[in-house]
């Protein structure tokens, strides 16, 4: 039991990086986002034995993140919406990262103006590098809708950063 | 190249970098909650401890109570036969003649705290 704990300790260390920065494209909240990524893992830990190997652990983990955000999403209708000034989730998102560049830090504003499936999708398909079968895996939605939420996003993406580079 | 597709591999080349996320103290929250989770009561320590109280009780000296609980634990074969003299007798004497062995106690208090240590130790993170 004790290898055990010190062998997920060490899952977690390996992948805490990669859920979190999931959780916070979804919910657009620091806070919320490692709530999440907390519960995620909890999850993992308790469901562990039932973990068939069939995808990565870290596919497992960002499904069970996901379904954990969509679950917040019904209890807490505001879920998703940025109540705070921009300055202050500029700040926090600053604070949320080791070190990012104010490039960076543009593309996960924009992230954050895009639809919890869309920054999902592109998410794990762009930045996660999953292909689209196993995003359509984590996110249990078909494969069409994947790829139009990618395509969709990326849309916005563009249209944004691009309004953005013009000001 | 045309500047769509520019643009596009600029912005994919963005996304791809996904930057790193500060650990800060989400590790240690996780451990104490997963810890607080391992402490939740679990069947086996549940009849650990179980099986810890009932061996107080068939020592107890108090109140008749060591007796009341064997009586309870008795295969009901052995009740039936009881005739009213030897209820009385058996009422009279001791269940287990370490009854009037105090230490007993002290042994039983010490494999009581060593359980509970067991416990606390097994839950703790490393």
């Amino acid at each position: 039991m004790q290898g055990d704990t010190r062998a997920f300790g060490r899952l977690v260390s390996m992948h805490q990086s990669a859920v979190r920065g999931f959780a916070l494209r979804l919910c657009h909240d620091p806070a919320l986002a490692d709530d999440l990524a907390q519960e995620a893992f909890l999850q993992a830990y308790r469901k562990l034995a039932s973990f068939q190997g069939s995808g990565s652990f870290a596919s497992w983990v960002l499904g069970i993140a996901y379904r954990c955000f969509l679950q917040h999403k019904r209890r807490d209708k505001r879920a998703g919406e940025v109540l705070h000034l921009l300055e202050q989730r500029d700040a926090e998102l600053a604070r949320f990262y080791e070190h990012i560049s104010p490039a960076q830090l543009d593309l996960e504003r924009a992230l954050h103006a895009l639809n919890p499936n869309e920054a999902a999708a592109i998410s794990l398909n762009m930045s996660l590098g999953y292909s689209h079968a196993e995003v359509a895996a984590i996110m249990d939605m078909p494969l069409g809708s994947i790829k139009s939420h990618i395509s969709r996003g990326m849309a916005k993406l563009r249209e944004l950063l691009n309004a953005e580079d013009a000001s | 190249m045309n500047k769509a597709t520019q643009e596009m591999s600029t912005l994919e080349q963005r996304l791809s970098r996904m930057p790193a996320v500060a650990e800060g103290d989400f590790s240690t929250r996780l451990a104490l909650q997963l810890a607080r989770q391992r402490l939740r009561p679990r069947p086996f320590y549940l009849l650990a401890w179980a099986c810890a109280l009932l061996g107080v009780l068939l020592t107890l000296p108090a109140a008749g109570l060591a007796d009341a609980t064997a009586k309870f634990f008795a295969p009901i074969s052995a009740r039936s036969e009881l005739t009213l003299h030897a209820l009385q007798q058996t009422l009279n004497t001791p269940v287990s003649t370490v009854t009037a062995s105090p230490e007993l106690w002290l042994v039983l208090a010490l494999l009581l705290v060593l359980s509970l240590a067991l416990t606390l130790l097994n839950a703790l993170p490393d």
